[in-house]
């Protein structure tokens, strides 16, 4: 009997040890009113997850990515087996962009349907892909090239620009030769250091571009990137491994985390500091109409933290505002009760306000010229 | 007689103590040279050098291998020490300012051959005796250089650009053709603008007393510094006002000879006037390339064409100008400026109406259309490709002109302000 009580003993041990600490998101977290929190699906702990404004979620769950109608009862759709290690729906919700490791230091990426269907496929040949949806909807990937030498390992950035039909068009942004201790960091370690995000107007993306330079500390170097022109400006400087790059709504400003404790807005093109959190940002989300601003588990709400989960839960806000969801621990919940007061500005004549930035980007304007007219085109 | 061989040498030692001694090493070249060079030797016998007995020695040196060899070739370094006057005033003018072509090395130039050298580098000598650059010289073939090119501007370092080599009869050197040599065809046609007017005519007809030629009006009382007088540079900008009007006082003194002075400086204003207007049509042409050069619509752009040998794949429309590996547009500002302008400008002063105005001033407005017509036909080209937006094209030629200084801040504000809110 005792070797039975013992093998008992031993079962519950495994279990516990297996699920991790028994509590609950809810439990963990300080959710006051009037946000109230719902599971609603799996997602892998820690893989990354994207919203599209028709109502889907496209989460990897058992190793393979799913879509999940957020609205509806179904069964979520199975999109492929294969390990995606980005994932970005389209600004109008109709694609879902998916980048997918390959052999060789390559990338698959594929773009899939509503329906899980692929649309297109292609190969690059760079690791660690982040994803963007631009204007015209064209894909910005941004990737890495490693090479290592006895001296130090060469990294390439790439930023490959793909419509969907031909090969992806590539232009290297930033090429450094790590010094030790930097080279010696394995693969994945030297891969993080890779963020892009798109403009909310699709027509700039902003990255970053590691630097290395003699008697200096290693930096990443926080570029923008207007796409017509190709015209860039360097905006900022943050540290390597930050992960947090993020375009406001107003598309004027950015959020850079430090990865080491500090996250801030900054604005473009001269990287003047208008806020900052006390947060490394490791998982940032904003609120379509910047009301909410989720950094690392704190949940604000105009400036002021209005909910708290644990740190390591990562979040993206619903297209339309009304929620957050959240992936922690192997399950998607659903954070509703969002009051997003504000939205995202609009031009009243896109063409005119897109040749206004185009403008700006050449140098042609100075900064007091963009901004006096781009109050005058922009509802709220 | 049979002469014993002492008799021979008393006798020679005689005649040698009797004569100059230049004479006497000039007769140990002439024996043969009277062979082999004829005419040298016999001009050398007529010309005052001959008859004063300064030998060939005196200029060629005595090293005959060098001689041989062409590194004995005499310039302004041997005349000098017995000509200080004529060479002060040589270096003093715009003949001696380092008109040799050439600075920036050929020597990296592909086919290039060594005795270019020369053309910048005395013997021995690693710095270059000029800092004149000259693009136009680099692009040139190593014959072309030498043939066309320093024929003339080797003048600063020759004295026999305009005096002849062994002869040294003045009225070569005073006879208008030996300034025609250089002065003359499409880029600056003294000669023939002279020949053809008042002066000229009646200097053919009534001699040069009553009609100056070149030398009257630019080598008066024999000076060597034929640019006093002159108002503007090589290149036809006027130059600063107070150095313009010293030089303008040295012009009318000159005419003063022969006009009464208020009716020479009158004529000349009137020359001044036409070239103020010239500058400015020059002006507009050349603007409108830089213009098209800042909206990148120059065909082909600089930094699709080989590189301008001093400046690389940069828009080049000063002196340095090239009229190879170059633009359709930038062609035809080379002849507007180099030829029509400089036609128009220097008919002027030298009061030749159908340079003046035919071949000068009616060429420059007609070059004028041709560029504006070019340019026009380039921005309408740009505009037919997709995604050319014309307020970008619009506002890169506003920050052009105002890098350039062409617009004011305030102006270039308020132009931009207006096209930007055009259509508000």
């Amino acid at each position: 009997m005792s070797s039975y009580r013992l093998f008992i003993l031993f079962l519950l041990l495994a279990a516990s040890t297996l699920t991790g600490c028994s509590a609950t998101l809810k439990e963990l977290s300080q959710i006051p009113e009037p946000y109230q929190l719902s599971a609603i699906g799996k997602a892998d702990t820690g893989k990354p997850f994207a919203i599209s404004s028709r109502g889907q979620a496209a989460v990897i769950s058992d190793g393979g990515v799913k879509l999940i109608a957020l609205d509806k009862e179904q069964e979520p759709v199975k999109v492929t087996p294969l390990p995606a290690s980005a994932l970005a729906f389209s600004p109008e919700g109709d694609r879902l962009a998916v980048a997918i490791p390959a052999e060789g230091a390559r990338t698959d990426l594929r773009i899939f349907d509503t329906g899980g269907k692929t649309v297109a496929e292609s190969s690059i040949p760079a690791q660690a892909a982040a994803l963007a949806w631009t204007g015209g909807g064209r894909l910005a990937v941004l990737a890495l090239e490693l090479k290592r030498y006895s001296f130090g390992t060469l990294v390439n950035s790439v930023v490959f620009l793909w419509d969907g039909k031909n090969s992806p068009v590539s232009e290297m942004v930033g090429s450094v030769t790590l010094r030790p201790p930097l080279s010696k960091l394995p693969d994945e370690a030297i891969l993080q250091n890779r963020n892009l995000a798109a403009s909310p107007f699709g027509d700039e993306i902003a990255y970053t571009v590691l630097r290395d330079p003699p008697m200096f500390t290693p930096y990443q170097k926080v570029i923008t990137r207007h796409l017509a022109t190709g015209r860039t400006s360097e905006v900022a400087d943050t540290s390597v491994n930050s992960q947090a790059l993020l375009y406001f709504p107003d598309g004027d400003t950015l959020l850079i985390g430090n990865g080491q404790g500090m996250s801030r807005r900054v604005t473009i093109p001269d990287g003047k500091e208008i806020y900052a959190w006390p947060s490394a940002g490791a998982f940032p989300a904003i609120s379509p109409g910047g009301s909410y601003l989720y950094l690392d588990g704190r949940l604000y709400q105009d400036g002021n933290r209005t909910a708290y989960f644990p740190e390591k839960t990562r979040g993206v806000f619903l297209p339309d505002g009304s929620a957050l969801l959240l992936s922690w621990n192997g399950t998607l919940y659903r954070l509703s009760g969002l009051n997003e007061m504000k939205r995202a500005p609009r031009p009243t004549d896109p063409a005119r306000f897109l040749e206004l930035r185009r403008l700006r980007a050449q140098g042609l304007i100075e900064e007091k010229e963009y901004r006096d007219r781009r109050g005058r085109m922009l509802v709220k | 007689m049979k002469m014993t061989a002492p008799l021979m040498v008393t006798l020679l030692a005689a005649i040698g103590l009797a004569l100059p001694s230049g004479l006497l090493a000039a007769e140990s070249c002439v024996g043969c040279h009277a062979e082999k060079t004829p005419a040298a030797v016999a001009q050398w016998r007529q010309s005052a050098h001959g008859k004063a007995g300064i030998g060939c020695e005196s200029c060629h040196g005595s090293d005959h291998d060098r001689i041989l060899k062409g590194e004995a070739k005499v310039d302004l370094t041997r005349c000098a020490p017995c000509h200080p006057k004529a060479t002060k005033e040589h270096q003093a003018s715009r003949h001696g300012l380092g008109l040799h072509t050439g600075w920036g090395c050929t020597r990296n130039l592909p086919d290039r051959k060594k005795d270019e050298c020369r053309f910048c580098h005395r013997q021995g000598d690693e710095a270059p005796s000029t800092l004149v650059q000259c693009a136009r010289f680099l692009k040139q073939s190593s014959e072309m250089a030498h043939v066309g090119c320093n024929s003339c501007h080797m003048v600063e370092g020759s004295c026999d650009s305009c005096h002849s080599k062994h002869s040294t009869d003045l009225a070569i050197a005073r006879d208008p053709a030996s300034c025609a040599k250089c002065h003359m065809g499409p880029d600056h046609p003294q000669w023939e603008m002279w020949q053809t007017s008042e002066h000229g005519i009646l200097n053919k007809s009534a001699g040069r007393k009553l009609g100056p030629d070149c030398q009257s009006c630019h080598m008066p009382a024999g000076t060597h510094n034929v640019s006093s007088g002159i108002t503007m540079n090589s290149g036809g900008v006027p130059y600063p006002a107070g150095q313009r009007a010293k030089a303008r006082d040295e012009m009318v003194k000159i005419c003063s000879g022969c006009h009464a002075p208020s009716f020479a400086r009158r004529e000349l204003e009137q020359g001044d006037a036409v070239r103020s207007q010239s500058l400015a049509i020059l002006k507009e042409a050349e603007e409108t390339i830089l213009d098209l050069n800042t909206l990148g619509l120059l065909d082909p752009m600089p930094d699709h064409r080989p590189p301008h040998p001093l400046s690389g794949f940069q828009l080049v429309t000063d002196a340095q100008m090239l009229y190879e590996d170059t633009s359709h547009i930038e062609r035809l500002f080379f002849k507007m400026k180099k030829y029509d302008y400089a036609k128009t400008v220097k008919g002027a002063y030298h009061q030749n109406p159908a340079y003046a105005h035919w071949y000068g001033n009616a060429e420059l407005k007609m070059d004028l259309i041709d560029i504006k017509s070019e340019a026009r036909r380039l921005k309408e080209r740009k505009k037919a490709e997709p995604g050319q937006a014309g307020i970008e094209e619009e506002l890169r030629s506003l920050k052009g002109r105002f890098e350039r200084g062409a617009l004011s801040a305030g102006d270039y504000a308020k132009e931009k302000a207006r096209l930007l809110d055009r259509g508000n």
